[in-house]
């Protein structure tokens, strides 16, 4: 069980509850091109997670664990989308530079960007939440990196197990679930 | 500066001095939807040539060739941001059309038979001296990116086809494969493979 709730003391980000109705989390997993084919026709947002926002076209929010690149993936965006009308929102935990709104979300949370992006968007007010591309089973990144199973981090161990399940039964409230991995294991298809 | 070998009107004007200066097999890695799938299946031979969006993310890479060089910027800044380091390889992209100075080789090769990222970086890495060359993730039909870039909301976007619909593509590979590639290239997946052949 984790020793600490999901937020510290605030400031809350003024957006906090300012939503409704449903949205597609697209993050990097390698499941990503194949769960997208399963929400086209969604009708609701889209948030994008770290390197997918770079691709992902009518994108409502932007979450990332690492603020520092938003302005380098922003340019790729920008190249993808430039005749497009393209609005979006950028989150981070607290702390991060070059984002909209800063999320007090604690640390043992924050650390995985998919975790983090599924309480940001149940924060924002989103309900139901489903996790495109994010199958937390450490078999790497929907893009070609020319990586081996053993560069990526065990998401699907037991340490990743204990968190997401902890949100499950005492945060998410039946409200995140998911199309792919580990995920759909833990939280259930949409 | 070399002087510039009969292509045909391939090439337009006199070579870069790297022209020629490279050997072996290489391996050119698009971004076509099953790249991932394909750099898995297939062994990456010699050395790696990014095309476009796919040099953000390869951990190493010895040429990045862009079909439109105005990119060139944002793309080493994103990959700097993704992998950390972006030195250690050379950019290039067509002289046609571009008055920038974000990459390292310009060359002197007509658009017509270049239409695309894919053709031109086939074409550089001849000319650059590599043979044979592989294509991986440049299947050359409509079954997309390894990015999911299909609009979510339909909303009349277009969908490029690299093959059959877009005659002028087709044409272009089966043109160089008659009157340049003298059998160099190869590709692993797609019209591409059907056209050129299997390595």
């Amino acid at each position: 069980m984790p020793e600490f709730g999901v937020f510290h003391d605030g400031p809350w980000p003024q957006v906090r509850n300012s939503n409704h109705g449903n949205l597609i989390i697209a993050g990097p997993g390698h499941t990503l091109l194949e769960d997208w084919a399963k929400v086209l026709g969604h009708k609701g947002d889209v948030m994008g997670v770290a390197a997918a926002g770079m691709f992902l076209p009518r994108m409502r929010h932007w979450y990332s664990s690492h603020g520092l690149w938003f302005p380098a993936w922003e340019a790729v965006r920008e190249l993808n989308f430039k005749p497009v009308l393209d609005f979006y929102e950028k989150h981070a935990s607290q702390g991060a530079d070059n984002v909209d709104h800063r999320w007090p979300i604690n640390g043992r949370y924050g650390r995985v960007a998919g975790l983090s992006a599924s309480i940001v968007a149940c924060e924002l007010g989103y309900q139901p939440v489903v996790l495109a591309g994010i199958p937390a089973d450490g078999r790497g990144h929907f893009y070609p990196g020319l990586e081996h199973a053993e560069d990526f981090e065990d998401y699907g161990g037991p340490y990743h197990k204990g968190i997401w399940e902890w949100l499950r039964d005492n945060y998410f409230q039946g409200r995140v679930k998911s199309l792919s991995g580990n995920t759909r294991t833990w939280l259930g298809e949409p | 500066m070399t002087s510039a070998p009969f292509h045909g009107d391939l090439v337009t004007g006199d070579l870069p001095a790297i022209a020629g200066t490279c050997k072996g097999p290489a391996t050119v890695i698009g971004p076509g939807r099953d790249v991932k799938s394909e750099l898995s299946s297939f062994q990456v031979r010699g050395h790696v040539i990014a095309v476009t969006t796919v040099g953000i993310f390869l951990p190493r890479l010895h040429h990045w060739i862009m079909g439109v060089p105005r990119k060139m910027m944002a793309f080493k800044i994103a990959r700097t941001a993704m992998r950390g380091v972006t030195n250690g390889h050379t950019t290039h992209a067509k002289e046609e059309g571009y008055n920038g100075r974000d990459i390292d080789v310009l060359w002197p090769i007509a658009g017509l038979h270049t239409p695309t990222a894919g053709h031109t970086a086939a074409v550089i890495t001849l000319l650059l001296g590599y043979a044979p060359v592989i294509l991986m993730g440049l299947p050359a039909d409509d079954s997309g990116h390894f990015y999911p870039d299909a609009p979510i909301n339909p909303d009349g976007l277009e969908q490029l086809d690299y093959g059959e619909r877009r005659g002028k593509y087709q044409d272009a590979w089966l043109w160089l494969r008659d009157n340049f590639f003298e059998g160099r290239v190869k590709s692993v997946s797609g019209n591409t493979r059907e056209w050129l052949g299997s390595p």
